[in-house]
């Protein structure tokens, strides 16, 4: 019985190969990696939602293209009030005697009159600015800042990472020492000397600037990844077979890094909308009128035990952003690791096995 | 059409160590269109190192390689391309040697490419026939690696080899790595490629069994240099170097009877290529070493017509 069992195991083993063979039949690479992405429910969920959250920060203020004060044409966004505006401060009905309280309802039918936004979802700052706007234009600029940070970090870590892993010697050597000297100074001081010169040049010059001083730990990751991949039997059957150094290092070697890449550019990224709220809390990131979710933070740090909701706003839209750039990494991973079998569902085992009592009976 | 190995040495610096590594130490060899020309050896004997040299992966430190009178190797840049085309490397591990990232229809469809053996419009169709050659289901293109069994992925490994359309074949202890059942199978496939597409083999094994059955002439090399050379019938049945017979005499026979030990059982191990003895390299291990082995190396010579042996004690 024992080992009718076993051989049914492999049997259903063997199909379960089959099925795995079967969805990657006649699919391109690109197209393989794509249903394993869009199979994987967290990263998918992230995608949804945070392109919902993009789509919802981005339209949400008048965008003004031209001169500030005097555009030339306004598109204009789906909340009625601008993050400069100033409208009346409310003190009405607030808890504690505080003002400017979150007029948000999200209780239907406790209070009798359902859900509703009210005048200042969010509530209001010191000033009555309407902080829904606010936290609209910060995380505007956490997002700009994220990106620009990753699209740069993830350039620059990759090719210096596989230059001087590929080619090895001097240029290695020429290239670790300059990430050494780069990498002994904490992003956190470098962010602050070029907040205090430049922070008046907007968000996406100092996330710039930033991005360059930030893929360092990237492209060590990159390197030692090259450094193994390269001594690999199919580097040299590549070689073999004709392949010059660019089609070796782009299509060979980099695939199989690809994991590594994403997974700390995500992290970077994420890392990067933190570093962002870090400086703006230290006061050298985005400078007032311009508002980020960091500098919202840190301004309204006092508040937390009165007025606990200019705190929790840009708090919520931080670790959102964050987690989701997190689990799309993981999704993005997963997806490129070819030896990743997804769990098959009941239905696929049921198949398996029917498939298997089928050939028992033959 | 012949290749032609002229006294090809291969060194290796070792920097942390500050020594130098002798892969091979003057080989001179050659071998005839057509033929298969068997190397045998211990591991670190310096059998892999002669087949990279022989496709080019590596430059020679001293010596020439020549393909029908055009030179291998010695890093010529320019023909980097055109020279694989006639010398192509089947390696011995298929698990390391596919690419785990590329479906085996893109390998084999990459040398295509890259040797611009064939229009982008007819490189499927001649992926297809690639893998038919070899044995292997056009709708297994689109499967990875991991996908595989072993015999299969050295059927792809060998199917990629072949789309370079090769004249030389080095086979780098093709088999060594399949399971027993599979190791026939593809030696019989390696066989009708030959005959098919007329190739020159060159095969690298420690197994004596499976060099036996596929080559014309055997090469048994010790610590980088050639020790015994003839046809395989004269090397296998009449082994002269107290090396080739000591290997030999190793084949566990199923005839042999249990619980006997093997004789005439080398002893000790090979020396370091990083410091090589004095004379003869194989002396210490030797049953018939006299005092003048130490002192000079021997060369190869005729013990007949055919069969060379480097060893002027069993040709007095």
């Amino acid at each position: 019985m024992a080992r009718k069992d076993k051989a049914v195991e492999i049997v259903n083993d063997a199909n379960e190969n089959a099925i795995a063979n079967k969805e990657t039949e006649g699919l391109s690479q690109g197209q393989i990696v794509f249903r394993r992405f869009i199979r994987h429910r967290a990263a998918m969920f992230s995608v949804v939602f945070l392109f919902i959250l993009i789509t919802v920060v981005f339209t949400s203020l008048d965008w003004r293209i031209g001169n500030k004060d005097k555009p030339l044409f306004t598109i204009p966004g789906w909340w009625k009030y601008g993050f400069e505006d100033m409208p009346e401060l409310r003190y009405a009905d607030c808890p504690g005697g505080t003002v400017g309280c979150p007029t948000i309802d999200g209780i239907p039918f406790l209070d009798g009159d359902g859900v509703s936004l009210g005048d200042h979802p969010f509530g209001q700052d010191d000033i009555g600015r309407d902080y829904l706007a606010l936290v609209m234009r910060g995380a505007q600029r956490s997002i700009l800042v994220m990106f620009i940070i990753g699209i740069i970090a993830a350039t620059l870590g990759t090719v210096i990472g596989a230059v001087s892993g590929y080619f090895r010697g001097l240029v290695d050597a020429a290239l670790m020492r300059l990430v050494d000297f780069i990498i002994t100074v904490p992003v956190i001081i470098i962010g602050s000397v070029i907040g205090f010169h430049y922070g008046n040049k907007g968000a996406a010059f100092l996330a710039l600037l930033l991005g360059l001083f930030s893929w360092t730990g990237l492209s060590r990751l990159v390197r030692g990844e090259f450094l193994t991949l390269r001594e690999r039997e199919f580097v040299d059957a590549a070689r073999v077979a004709g392949a010059g150094n660019r089609r070796i290092i782009f299509k060979h070697i980099l695939p199989n890094a690809v994991g590594v890449i994403i997974v700390s550019v995500t992290l970077l990224m994420s890392g990067a909308i933190l570093t962002e709220t870090a400086l703006s809390y230290l006061g050298f990131g985005v400078v007032a009128p311009d508002v980020s979710l960091g500098l919202l933070i840190s301004t309204y740090q006092d508040a937390f035990t009165t007025r606990p909701w200019l705190f929790w706003y840009p708090g919520i839209f931080i670790i959102a952003i964050a987690l989701c750039i997190n689990f799309i990494g993981d999704g993005l991973r997963d997806a490129f690791d070819p030896r990743q079998r997804r769990r098959l569902s009941r239905k696929d085992k049921a198949n398996a096995r029917n498939m298997a009592s089928r050939t028992e009976v033959a | 059409m012949s290749l032609s190995i002229n006294n090809v040495t291969k060194r290796y610096r070792i920097r942390a160590r500050k020594s130098v590594v002798n892969a091979l130490n003057g080989i001179t060899l050659s071998v005839e269109k057509g033929r298969t020309l068997g190397i045998v050896g211990e591991s670190g004997c310096g059998k892999s190192t002669l087949a990279r040299l022989i496709v080019g992966l590596e430059p020679p430190t001293e010596g020439s390689l020549l393909w029908s009178g055009s030179p291998l190797g010695q890093g010529v840049k320019n023909t980097f391309r055109s020279r694989h085309s006639k010398t192509q490397l089947v390696f011995q591990d298929p698990y390391s040697s596919l690419n785990p990232r590329q479906t085996i229809g893109a390998c084999i469809a990459e040398v295509l490419k890259t040797h611009k053996l064939r229009g982008d419009a007819e490189i499927s169709a001649r992926v297809i026939e690639l893998l038919a050659v070899v044995g292997i289901a056009a709708d297994m293109q689109t499967r990875f690696p991991h996908q595989l069994s072993g015999g299969q992925r050295q059927r792809v490994a060998i199917a990629r080899a072949l789309a370079a359309e090769p004249e030389l074949l080095v086979l780098d202890e093709p088999v060594s790595a399949l399971d027993v059942s599979v190791r026939a199978d593809v030696m019989n496939l390696l066989v009708d490629l030959k005959n098919k597409f007329n190739l020159t083999y060159i095969f690298i094994s420690h197994d004596l069994s499976m060099v036996r059955h596929i080559s014309d002439e055997i090469a048994v090399m010790y610590l980088g240099r050639i020790v015994e050379y003839g046809t395989w019938d004269e090397v296998l049945n009449n082994p002269k170097h107290p090396y080739t017979k000591a290997l030999i005499e190793s084949i566990p026979e199923h005839t042999n009877v249990r619980g006997i030990d093997f004789e005439n059982v080398l002893e000790g191990e090979v020396p370091d290529p990083a410091n090589l003895p004095q004379g003869c390299a194989f002396h210490q291990r030797c049953p018939l070493a006299v005092e003048s082995c130490k002192l000079k190396v021997p060369e190869l010579l005729n013990a007949t017509k055919s069969h060379l042996v480097a060893c002027p004690e069993v040709l007095k």
